[in-house]
């Protein structure tokens, strides 16, 4: 039962979200995904970060009133830099 | 893969005795051997609903140094296979879980035979094999520039020296001169030379852990022309030589890299800088106390009996292939959860240890 509230409760907050395709630069290491999924998700609003270091980018899913110079300055603090690949 | 199952298993106290002797004969066989039994226990568990993959790095046999006996495995996994196939040939096991596997966990137990590896410097016959393989680690990688601040500092560290060995020597005190352990370092450190080298410029000193001192001395060996690879491993036990380089039963943090050259009147040479920057740290000693000179001087040219070689890969690509890319380095396991790297200086969802005994022989 549990379990199903908590589907329903992710898939409400799913229903107001947004994707965003960034592109991480300054990764030099797969150990730097830590640091820039970290980062991404010290801002409040962000639900989802999966980081990857081979393809350089970022998967992204925040909250509606999210901006990408919110999440950009979050990596920037880390010694990174995130810019739009694709948004939908 | 339900059953315990033994992927390699010899006769132990024969193959001690018919060890072969080693590539060169520069280095010296003592009577030093030392077996451990070592047992490694993985949980990925916590990781309910989703696929995990596991990589972890499997010690092979470094003709007169180092025999693996055993190695046995239990485990729920899918999929798990034991493999060399990758660029540096480093025997790896690979595990696998779909995300219908609730209880993720997978057993390692391991018989190891070590000896001390003394080099004695004498000159002897090197293949022109080895000599012509060799030359492959002197070339840079994503990780170990040969070129830019590395190839300035190596001219300036070895003025006019022509002589390899005496060059190598020159490059490795000048490391422990320079270099200092940094506790707050993890793991092994990054490993990255020209991040060394900027703080040494910036701070006048450079701290670093074992993995970020022998990846400078590797680089700065390359850029001389000196063929040389750090290699990754792990400490089994205790030293005779100082509780600095030893370990206790629980070697789940113990992971170590060493390095070694090549000098074609030689063959490959062990040594260890990082280390001697460990004992000034561990003992309080001044750098110039005649224990720091006196380990100093034997550390180049010898490993002891208490740590396990796993591999001397540095930016390479696993088999089979992970999601997220090149490894610098392999001396710690590897697992991806769902694609993504799991920190694994995480031990609330990275639940994993090993432990080392000594067993009398």
């Amino acid at each position: 039962m549990g379990r199903i509230t908590l589907g329903i409760l992710l898939l409400a907050s799913l229903a107001y979200s947004r994707e965003w395709n960034l592109h991480i630069g300054g990764m030099h290491c797969i150990a730097c995904t830590l640091a820039v999924k970290k980062a991404l998700l010290s801002v409040h609003g962000v639900q989802i970060a999966k980081v990857n270091f081979k393809n350089e980018s970022a998967l992204v899913i925040t909250d509606e009133n999210i901006s990408l110079k919110m999440m950009q300055d979050a990596v920037a603090q880390t010694g990174y830099t995130a810019t739009l690949a694709t948004k939908n | 893969m339900h059953r315990r199952e033994f992927i390699k298993i010899t006769a132990m106290a024969g193959s001690i005795s018919v060890l072969p002797s080693f590539l060169t004969a520069s280095v010296e066989m003592k009577n030093t051997l030392a077996l451990y039994d070592i047992q490694w226990k993985f949980d990925l568990t916590a990781h309910d609903a989703k696929e995990c993959a596991l990589w972890i790095p499997l010690p092979s046999d470094i003709s007169g140094f180092q025999s693996v006996l055993q190695i046995g495995t239990e485990g729920t996994a899918k999929q798990s296979f034991q493999t060399t196939h990758n660029n540096y040939e480093c025997a790896t096991f690979y595990a696998y879980w779909d995300k219908n596997t609730t209880n993720k966990t997978v057993d390692l137990s391991m018989k190891v035979a070590l000896r001390d590896r003394q080099c004695d410097f004498k000159r002897t016959r090197v293949c022109p094999d080895s000599i012509e393989e060799a030359k492959e680690f002197l070339a840079p990688t994503a990780h170990i520039p040969t070129d830019g601040a590395v190839a300035k500092i190596a001219k300036k560290i070895l003025s006019n020296e022509k002589d390899p060995l005496k060059k190598a020597r020159k490059i490795y005190d000048w490391i422990i001169a320079n270099g200092y352990r940094d506790e707050s370092v993890h793991g092994c450190g990054v490993g990255s030379p020209n991040a060394m080298l900027a703080q040494l410029e910036k701070d006048g000193r450079m701290g670093g852990k074992c993995l970020d001192m022998s990846a400078l001395t590797v680089a700065l060996m390359r850029a001389s022309g000196i063929p040389a690879r750090e290699v990754l491993g792990i400490r089994v036990g205790p030293s005779r030589l100082s509780p600095a380089f030893g370990a206790k039963e629980d070697i789940t943090k113990s992971q170590h890299c060493k390095l070694e050259f090549f000098i074609p009147t030689l063959g490959w040479v062990p040594c260890d800088p990082a280390d001697i920057t460990k004992l000034v740290l561990k003992e309080n000693l001044e750098k110039t106390s005649p224990r720091v000179l006196e380990l100093a001087d034997k550390f180049f040219g010898f490993w002891e009996n208490n740590w396990m070689a796993f591999n001397h890969a540095r930016d390479f690509d696993l088999y089979p292939a992970n999601t997220q890319g090149s490894l610098d380095s392999f001396g710690y396991a590897y697992a991806e959860i769902d694609g993504e790297y799991l920190d694994p200086f995480e031990p609330a969802h990275y639940r994993y240890s090993i432990l080392s005994k000594k067993v009398t022989l």
